[in-house]
Formats: structure tokens, sequence, C-alpha cells
């Protein structure tokens, strides 16, 4: 469970490895808070590495996405597995995120 | 030696005199006079009765000292004895004082041992850790000759030095930061070292003696140590000892003999401070099962629902408490109205939610409001409390009309919700808005589907289908909503059993969460 973070271009790219889950989600509000402090306003968190998010998990996604829309800035979420991206559809929060299939689809979407 | 004087007698050892008896007894020995030098002058030992007159031509021997008093044997006439008469009368001193020197210490050792006794007998009977350590303390002071003696305890939480003892007026009161850079005691706790002062001595980098001295009294202040049975010492406080009676400093022996008893204290405290560490346990625990107690009580118990239609249910917190939640409610014309609904996280604050929204719903879908409604209505009556916890939860809530054959349902996020019919295929209850909390909201959609008296439905949680076993492939979901279609005719307490079972037998690679299961068919 841990988060690597880098910046392409103006867009911070934030990769989730493992599992974004009730014991590592305030260290992931925390980072991405840090850097909307530094004046960062275009996010990409990338789940190529992620094999489950619980509730907490989405509870944070949800909480950074209104912090992120609040200061003007853009959120977008990449490839997520099968399962992971039906449970955004089973939920409905495919309806709040802007979900690409591919880190460079989201990169271009900005 | 020429000048004599009445002094205070000093007693010759036995073992001397005895010799000295038989000598001047022995046929054709000269007189004997055995002297000593005194601070206040010159006296005779032995004989008794012996004059102080010189005698003329006589010869003398100096002899060992005696407890520190220079000695001198004097023959009235020189002989050849002499000089081996007052070597064997040396040896004889020698081991006087040795003996002396041996008893004197056997009786410190016996006080030492008692002490420790004592403390032991005081610990192992104690009641409370201030009155021990006060007795203790005491005592101590007593037997190292001490004026004032304090007892102070490391509180890890605050990280500072509580004074739990005093004995002897010294006005030290209340506690000390362990970084408190002027302090001795916090000096000796942070070092772990003895600190010994000679009289009126002070170290610069600890200039504020607690209890502070007198004038120039004796300060002596070990680390209070303790060793688990496997682990490294920890000190965890300071004993001090300040001014002595007999107005000498502090030797190392004393320090060794407080440095024991010190870690006598050491594990007396550590016993406390586990002995209240686990009362706190077993009152949380004993707090913790009424908590999940009482949050059970919350759900309404499905075995008294009278059927049709017939309906199981169960919930099993992850922790004592949680964030799962169903309920059931007989609505007006023969309908009953079903809920289920999953709050983020897990834990007292879920389970706050889950009470607050269990209440809100009963209280909504009572007045018989379509689900669309209750779900708005709720939303409405938890969006503060939900946005200042940055909590949220998913919400199913159907009402099952089985005279005019329908399903209608609201559904905020909930993704586990089906209806099974007899011929096995498997309806998906999906969501039809957000889950509640995430977003302001105020218009809420409605599904709705058959019903048929041979109809299951089936609502459950995620934490109930991340932990069942997939198979070929198969998600946790998808096998376990293929097992309920296996499974659909059973008995509803049977299903649920083999379903949970099911979830119980896995090595869980994700985080345990609540599972909740609710089932009506009929």
């Amino acid at each position: 469970m841990s988060f690597e973070m880098k910046q392409l271009g103006d867009v911070t790219v934030i990769d989730v490895e493992g599992q974004l889950i009730v014991g590592n989600r305030q260290e992931l509000k925390q980072r991405v808070l840090a850097e909307l402090d530094a004046g960062r306003r275009k996010f990409l968190i990338d789940f190529s590495s992620t094999g489950y998010i619980d509730s907490s998990g989405l509870g944070v996604l949800v909480s950074l996405s209104k912090k992120i829309r609040e200061l003007g800035g853009e959120l977008r979420l990449a490839n997520l597995n099968e399962d992971l991206r039906t449970l955004f559809e089973l939920t409905k929060l495919d309806t709040l995120f802007h979900i690409a299939g591919h880190r460079d689809e989201a990169l271009a979407s900005f | 030696m020429k000048r004599t004087a009445v002094v205070e007698r000093i007693p010759v050892p036995h073992a001397v005199a005895v010799l000295l008896d038989r000598y001047r007894s022995a046929p054709g020995t000269a007189e004997v006079r055995l002297w000593a030098e005194t601070a206040a002058g010159r006296a005779c030992l032995y004989p008794e009765a012996a004059g102080a007159e010189p005698w003329a031509g006589s010869a003398h021997y100096p002899i060992e000292p005696l407890d520190g008093v220079p000695l001198e044997l004097e023959l009235r006439r020189a002989s050849r004895q002499g000089r081996f008469l007052a070597q064997v009368l040396s040896q004889l001193v020698t081991q006087e004082m040795d003996a002396r020197s041996a008893a004197r210490e056997l009786s410190e050792r016996y006080e030492e041992i008692n002490l420790l006794y004592f403390i032991s007998e005081v610990l192992g009977s104690m009641l409370s850790l201030p009155e021990a350590a006060t007795r203790i303390l005491s005592e101590v002071a007593d037997v190292l000759g001490a004026r004032r003696a304090t007892l102070w305890v490391h509180d890890a939480e605050a990280d500072r030095l509580q004074l739990a003892a005093a004995v002897g007026d010294d006005g030290v009161r209340g506690s000390l930061p362990v970084n408190a850079p002027e302090s001795a005691t916090a000096l000796v706790f942070r070092e772990r070292q003895p600190l010994n002062l000679e009289r009126g001595a002070l170290r610069p980098s600890a200039a504020r003696l607690e209890p502070p001295p007198r004038r120039s009294e004796a300060f002596l202040s070990v680390p209070v140590n303790y060793t688990p049975p496997q682990g490294t010492a920890r000190t965890v406080g300071v004993i001090t000892l300040v001014g002595r009676r007999s107005n000498v400093r502090f030797s190392a022996g004393d320090a060794r003999l407080l440095a024991a008893i010190a870690s006598q204290i050491g594990a007396a405290l550590e016993t406390q401070r586990l002995l209240r560490e686990s009362l706190r346990q077993e009152r949380l625990v004993r707090e913790l099962e009424l908590a999940h107690d009482l949050q059970l009580k919350l759900l309404p118990d499905p075995g008294s629902f009278q059927a049709p239609p017939d309906v199981a249910a169960r919930c099993a917190p992850a922790e004592s408490v949680g964030g799962d939640f169903y309920n059931l409610f007989r609505l007006s014309h023969d309908r009953l109205g079903i809920m289920i609904g999953d709050v983020s996280s897990h834990g007292f604050s879920a389970a706050l939610i889950m009470a607050l929204t269990s209440s809100a719903v009963a209280i909504y879908a009572q007045d018989a409001n379509p689900p669309a409604e209750v779900l708005r209505r709720v939303h409405r009556a938890l969006a503060k409390e939900l946005e200042s916890t940055e909590m949220y939860l998913t919400l199913f809530y159907g009402v099952v009309d089985r005279r005019v054959g329908t399903l209608v349902y609201a559904n905020a996020g909930h993704p586990h919700a089906f209806r099974v019919s007899a011929d096995g295929r498997a309806e998906r209850l999906g969501a039809t808005d957000l889950p509640l909390g995430m977003m302001p909201h105020d218009r809420y959609g409605e599904g709705t589907t058959g019903w048929a008296a041979t109809d299951l439905i089936c609502l459950f949680t995620d934490g109930l289908s991340d932990a069942y076993p997939a198979r070929a492939g198969r998600a946790g979901e998808q096998a376990l909503v293929a097992d309920l279609v296996r499974l659909r005719a059973r008995p509803l307490p049977e299903i649920l059993t083999e379903l949970f079972g099911a979830t119980e037998r896995v090595v869980l690679t994700v985080p345990p969460d609540d599972r909740t299961m609710l089932l009506v068919r009929g």
C-alpha cells in the first residue's frame, strides 16, 4: 500500500499500489491536499496497480474530487480494473468522476 | 608518650587481656603495662589498677592501633620476650579489628536484608501504590539515615515525572517535565545514571535539586528501572534521598542499596501499571460488548415477523459495532418495506451514523412515503452530519406490494441487491442514485420490478461479497449470487447459514468488513 507521485507537465500523477483502504486513505488525502496548497490543480490517479478499494477509499476519492473542484481544479481516474470499474458503475460513482481507460487518454483529456 | 591524662576508658579486647594475664602469671616474666595515646592524652589500659608513674629503664614496644588509637606495650625491664609479646599482641589487635569490622558489616547487611524483606512484604500486600511508596520511603530513609526522600513516577502519556510519595517536609509537589534542563531528577531519569553529590556540591547541568538540600546536605538520586522478563530495562521513575543524620555523604554502598530497592519499586510500579491497564481493558471490553448488544437490538428480529412473506437476516459487525444495518416495515395495504444500508468505514463513527439513519428511515417509511421520497428525506436529515464527518452510506429501500405483484425501490449506490425468480434468474436491482452524503442531491429515482410469491429478494453488503470465495475466475459477488440461485428453494435460515459459512472458511486478502444479508420470500 503506497503512493507514488510525479509531475507530467502540469499534471500531478498519483499511482496507487495495492489497496486504497481505511488504513492508507488519509495519506493519499494529505499528499493531494499538500499539492493543492502548492498550487497544483490537475490530478490524475492511476489505479493500474490497485486491486481493491474499500468504502473509505471511495469516500476519500469523493472528498478529494470535491476539494479539487472547489479550487477550480480537475481530477481524472485511469486504469480501473474490471472489478473496480463495476464497483463505480454499481454505486453510480461513475457519474461523479471522469474515468479514462488509460493514462494517456486521461492526460489528453485535461 | 610523656603526658598522661584521665581519658574515657577504652575497653581492652578480651583476647589481649587474657594473653597479658597469662604472661604476668608466668614465672620469671617482667611487669607489663599497655598504654593508649588518645587525643585527650596518654592512658593506661592494662592492668586496670596500674599506676601511671614512670618506670625507670623500662622497654617500650609499639602495638597496632585499636579503633585508630595507637597502643604501646611497656615492660618494666627489657627482655627477649618483649618484642615477641608485642608482635603477638599486634596480631591479636588486628584480628580484633577485623572481627569488629565484620560484625559491623554483618549488622549493616542484616538491616539492608531486613529492609528488602520489608519492601517485598509491603509491595506484596499493598492496596495502593502511594501508601506503599510512602511506607517504603520512610524505611529506606531510616536505614540509610536520610532526612527526606521522594519517589517520582514517569507518566508516559504526559511524559512527566509525577511525585508519587515524599517523606519529610520539603515543599516538593506536583510534576516535572522529563526534558526540564535544570532539574536533577529529570537528568537522572533521562541519563539513567545515579547522582551522588558531595555536601553542597552542584552539577552545572542540573542546578535545581528536588527536594532542595538545606545548606550543605548530601543528595543521592537513582533511577528506578524495570526489566521485563523478556526485554531490555527501562526507567520508570526516580528515587531521591536528601540530608544525612550522620552528616556524611552517601557512600557507593548506599547508592547500590538504593538502586536495589529502586528495582523492586520499579517492578511494583510496572505491576501496578499493568493492573490498571488490564482493568481498563476489561472495562473497555465490557463496554464494547454492551455496545455490540445494543446495536444489534436496533435491528428488528426477523423471527418475530409473521409470515407471509418469510424473512431472515443476519448482521455480523467486523468490530464490536459496525456500520451495516437492515430494517423491515409492515406498511398499510399488506405492503412490506425492506431496507439495507452500509455506512462507509466501520466501528463507532459508522455505528452512530447507522443508528441515525435507521431511525430516520423508520420515521419516513412509516409515513407510507414512496421509496424515492424516503431517501430524499433521509438524505436531507443526515446531510450535515455526513458532511461534517466526511462519511457516506449506500442505502436500498424497497416496498413489496404482494397484492399488485410489484417491488418499487430506490437505491442510493447500494451495489448488492437482487431478485431471484423461481426459474433461477437473478436480476440486479441497480443503483438509482449516488450514495447518500456524496453530493448535495434532492431528487431520487425509483425502479420497479415484478414480484411473485416464489421470488426471493436478497440484499447484502460488500463485507460479505468481498469475503466470499471466488471460484473459476468469478469474483466474490458472482460466486455468491450463483450459490444463492442454487439454494433459492431452501428455507431462508439455511441459505443464510450456507452463505455466511462460506465466508468463514476464507483467508481474507482485504481488511475485514461488516457482513449483512436480508432475505425475503413469499
